[in-house]
């Protein structure tokens, strides 16, 4: 295993994919936290303009980065898509199953390579976002900037799940389609459309003001920049794991499926 | 006697209710160079599959370098394609499989092995921009990179041009006789198996239809009398009514005779029957003949 995640790791540090992503994943908070300083200067001039203050709170903001539906993961989509989950949608896999490696061994060095991956840009995505949000964002609001950043980093944990989950979904995606292509869309679509239309549908008694919103608990993906005010333990602990049974499910139950399918 | 490097043993594969690898049980020696010949959909790519591992078999078993003593580049191989990185350069590629089997990626070992095929380490061109020919010479470059006792090369001459092919043959020769490579090697072109493989395996249907050494070929490689006739089919019934066993028309105009009969004697019984000869000669049936024949092509 080892000498396959060496492999990979070589090359992800080769490739222009890897750095073009690494920077949009440090420049995109800026793009996020500019726009946002436009629309509050504007909104400011308002009526009711401590409302809007409010919701462009720099921890909901920092906290929304952890979910399955930020930039974050959609980068998380593009990037797994192209640097890890392609080998196993053209084939590039063969090269080690020749070579006689086991393929629950093939498979866990390329979780492995993924979740590096994730580390790598999730940790400058923070970094960057903290930053750049406390600097642009943070002078209007009531709390110092260290709040703010260590405040988003007891999340850091959560994002790095979230955009595993992400991850492991796209590279399911790619083991069981030929043309890269087609796990990448059917994963932005995942993240940009059936998500947010699951969430929705959660949500239809708020929709039509028949009831109030509840967060979904157990289902934490959808609602962690929606539960910073409530945080606590035992919700904390409730969104860990339900992060980790989807991930278990698909990181677990791949290999055999994996193991049981013919390399294209 | 050379033990045997790949053995198996009813080994069978089936997609979607059809048997492509059916009950195919065979040996390789050590140190031959098998030539798999086949029709197109014969099922040698997946019998290559499976022997490499990227197809798992329905049923049967096989084994390799006699199991116990295999290690990580004892197999290496060309499938359907060669599986670069087109977005990397010669040198990276071999450096990635070095990783992968677990090697130092040593430069002089990398270059020496480019060398080998061709290739030059200091031409940083990517993949992507290579030839069919070019391509070809890198995925054996990256095969022999872990010195592979056993080669497993999928119509690897297909593309190239006789230049290319011409360097193909003396490369997989060099690698039997002067580091005892063992190679199977599938192909089209039979006259370049007739000029390389020690040993054939004839696949038609899924099937092994024949497995024999070189020379066991030779013998089936027969010479006959060439007849170039008005119509073929009239002529062969007049042959057979005649006494004749072994002649076949090779289409409308051909005629092919391989009863050991002087060729005089032939033209007199077609004289006398009224069938008029344009023209006659003897041939060698070649490695093409043989194989049409054992697969019943040979119409």
């Amino acid at each position: 295993m080892i000498s396959v995640i060496s492999s990979l790791l070589y090359r992800l540090f080769r490739s222009v994919y890897f750095y073009v992503c690494l920077a949009i994943a440090v420049f995109a908070p800026l793009l996020q936290a500019g726009t946002i300083k436009l629309l509050l200067i504007f909104a400011q001039s308002l009526p009711g303009a401590e409302t809007v203050a409010l919701a462009a709170d720099p921890l909901t903001l920092l906290v929304a980065e952890t979910n399955v539906t930020s930039t974050m993961a959609t980068l998380v989509v593009i990037a797994v898509g192209l640097l890890i989950g392609s080998d196993f949608s053209q084939g590039l896999v063969r090269n080690a199953i020749i070579a006689n490696k086991k393929r629950t061994e093939i498979y866990g060095a390329y979780m492995i390579s993924m979740v590096t991956l994730i580390l790598i840009y999730c940790t400058a995505g923070m970094l960057s976002a903290s930053v750049l949000y406390i600097s642009i964002l943070g002078n209007i609001y009531e709390y110092s900037a260290g709040y703010y950043i260590g405040s988003a980093f007891a999340f850091y944990g959560l994002q790095l799940l979230s955009m595993t989950l992400i991850g492991t979904m796209t590279v399911f995606l790619c083991v069981g389609f030929k043309r890269v292509s087609t796990p990448l869309i059917l994963g932005l679509l995942i993240v940009n459309v059936g998500l947010p239309l699951i969430l929705a549908g959660s949500q239809l008694t708020v929709i039509f003001g028949t009831g109030q919103y509840e967060a979904l608990t157990w289902i934490p993906i959808f609602n962690l920049s929606m539960l910073t005010s409530t945080m606590d333990g035992a919700l904390m602990a409730k969104c860990v794991v339900g992060l980790l049974i989807p991930i278990a499910a698909l990181a677990v139950g791949m290999p055999f499926y994996f193991k049981k399918t013919d390399i294209r | 006697m050379p033990q045997n490097i790949i053995t198996a043993d009813k080994l069978t594969k089936v997609y979607k209710g059809i048997a492509v690898v059916d009950n195919v049980s065979f040996d390789i020696p050590e140190g031959a160079i098998c030539g798999l010949i086949g029709r197109n959909g014969a099922g040698k790519t997946t019998l290559l599959r499976l022997l490499t591992g990227l197809a798992l078999p329905t049923s049967g078993t096989y084994s390799i370098c006699n199991g116990l003593a295999r290690t990580d580049s004892s197999v290496a191989a060309i499938v359907e394609r060669p599986m670069l990185f087109d977005s990397m350069s010669a040198a990276d590629n071999l450096i990635l499989q070095s990783r992968v089997l677990g090697l130092d990626s040593d430069v002089n070992y990398i270059a020496s092995t480019l060398e080998l095929v061709g290739l030059d380490i200091k031409n940083k061109l990517k993949v992507k921009k290579y030839s069919l020919g070019m391509r070809q010479r890198l995925a054996i470059a990256v095969c022999l990179l872990g010195k592979p006792r056993l080669l497993l090369l999928d119509e690897p001459i297909n593309g190239l041009d006789p230049q290319g092919i011409n360097d193909m043959r003396r490369l997989l020769q060099q690698l039997n006789s002067q580091m005892g490579v063992t190679i199977v090697i599938s192909s089209h072109i039979l006259s370049e198996l007739d000029k390389l493989a020690t040993h054939y395996l004839i696949m038609d249907k899924g099937r092994v239809v024949q497995s024999l050494t070189a020379q066991q070929m030779a013998g089936y490689n027969r010479t006959y009398l060439r007849l170039v006739v008005e119509n073929a089919d009239n002529a062969v019934q007049v042959l057979l009514s005649n006494g004749y066993k072994d002649v076949v028309a090779a289409g409308k105009t051909i005629v092919k005779v391989y009863d050991d009969i002087p060729s005089t004697q032939v033209l007199l019984c077609l004289a006398q029957n009224g069938v008029a000869v344009k023209s006659v000669n003897t041939e060698g049936g070649g490695l093409e003949d043989v194989y049409l024949n054992m697969i019943g092509g040979n119409r």
